[in-house]
């Protein structure tokens, strides 16, 4: 069945008519044109396809798009570049496909310094699966983007 | 596929007492796994729970801690109240999933699912919690998660209802213990996992992993309570053996991730060290090269 939901897509109304079967993640890549979160694995583990979903860090190939009727939906195309540098002065990035997912949990984690100061930051980014950089550059821009966004 | 979205818990229930095969659904972590090759999956009737703040409720009563349907391994994780009293809960959430899941997997989901391998349910089964249920003919009732686990899908469909909360006993743990096996450290399945409490000289301990549900280990916690001397692993699992012997048969396929053999030993290992590590006179026996 087919059904309209409204819901607020990187901070503005969206309204469109899904499958009840689709996913998050199928919604804003094939019908809506935001290719910015991943399909990697499908199953939860790789954290390629993160986006936020009222406010928290969620993997979209594990909601349907049904669910996000009357929330909040905020992905990396509405990131500023800008707050991205560090990522990238550190080598967080090498092939691309896991850093849009990565780059979404970094700064949500800047955004909550309450977070940040509770909870290891390997552990926050344990969902991220990266093939290329050995997690080291990683975990590196992400400390120097929190600090860049504490300054 | 159709997903029903009610507007409150009461409407919620009317409908799975109208369509008693709806399936409820919270968080959709377990659910949507590899959605887009599971047809079957999308032939059904959902309900689904995740908008109603009803649900969402973390609440402490005189001698229990009442944790909603809809209520998040990362709801749990971040209360500090529960850090304080029970602190096995956030601890187990943090290696059962990472940060994308635990926003979205309740603990609800996890003992519904019951696979052996549920860490929040053998958890949960360790601290003796129970099941509130609502709807259906009976209205609402509390089972012992002992009697729920491993048939939810049958209880909750024979009697029409849905789960409304989890409710934990509050106790003073004095030893609180999870270990997992898996290959990463969160965010992947256990090939077993360890959860063990200690509270006022009783233990309650419970294994996942070896056989096809997750056990309560009577006579591991006997063996231990009689503060016998531990002379080598092989003691504890001697005893873990019976507790896995008195309820189904043991999982002996190699076609899980890991063999059986591979599994007793970890648990072997597992459970030496951290009973080691907390409770004195089995340290005392290490020290002595006993065990």
């Amino acid at each position: 069945m087919s059904v309209r939901i409204e819901f607020r897509l990187n901070g503005r109304p969206a309204a469109v008519t899904v499958d009840e079967s689709l996913r998050l993640l199928d919604l804003l890549r094939d019908e809506l044109g935001l290719r910015g979160a991943k399909e990697g694995c499908a199953e939860g583990r790789c954290g390629a396809c993160c986006v936020l979903l009222d406010g928290l860090p969620v993997n979209a190939c594990l909601v349907l798009a049904v669910q996000v009727r009357g929330s909040a939906v905020e992905t990396i195309e509405a990131r500023d570049e800008s707050r991205l540098q560090a990522l990238l002065r550190s080598g967080a990035t090498q092939c691309g496909a896991c850093s849009p997912g990565v780059a979404q949990t970094v700064l949500w984690i800047a955004e909550h310094p309450d977070v940040a100061e509770s909870f290891a930051l390997e552990d926050l980014l344990a969902g991220h699966l990266c093939r290329c950089t050995g997690y080291r550059g990683i975990v590196e821009g992400a400390r120097r983007t929190i600090e860049a966004e504490k300054a | 596929m159709r997903v029903l979205t009610p507007a409150s818990f009461d409407e919620a229930c009317a409908m799975r007492a109208e369509i008693p095969d709806a399936v409820p659904l919270a968080g959709g972590t377990d659910l949507l796994v590899d959605w887009p090759t599971r047809f079957e999956a999308h032939d059904r009737t959902y309900i689904d729970l995740s908008k109603l703040p009803a649900l969402r409720r973390i609440e402490w009563r005189e001698d229990e801690l009442v944790i909603g349907a809809g209520v998040t391994l990362w709801d749990v994780r971040r209360d500090a109240a529960i850090e304080r009293e029970l602190p096995l809960l956030p601890r187990a959430a943090a290696r059962m999933a990472a940060l994308q899941i635990q926003t979205r997997a309740t603990w609800v989901g996890n003992v519904v699912t019951g696979s052996a391998l549920a860490d929040g349910a053998a958890v949960l089964l360790a601290h003796e919690a129970r099941i509130a249920l609502a709807g259906g003919e009976s209205g609402a009732e509390s089972i012992p998660l002992r009697d729920f686990y491993g048939d939810a899908d049958r209880i909750l469909q024979s009697k029409r209802a849905l789960v409304r909360a989890i409710r934990v006993p509050r106790r003073r743990y004095s030893v609180a213990i999870f270990e997992k096996v898996g290959l990463r450290a969160a965010n992947t399945r256990s090939d077993l996992n360890l959860t063990a409490l200690e509270s006022e000289g009783r233990w309650r301990i419970v294994v996942g992993g070896l056989t096809p549900r997750a056990i309560r280990c009577g006579n591991l916690e006997s063996r231990i309570e009689s503060r016998r001397s531990v002379d080598s692993p092989d003691d504890l699992l001697a005893a873990v053996r019976r507790d896995a012997g008195s309820g189904s048969e043991p999982d002996r396929s190699d076609a899980s991730r890991e063999t059986y053999a591979y599994r007793e030993r970890a648990l072997a290992r597992i459970l030496t060290t951290a009973l080691s590590e907390t409770v004195p006179w089995i340290r005392g026996n290490l020290r002595s090269g006993r065990a």
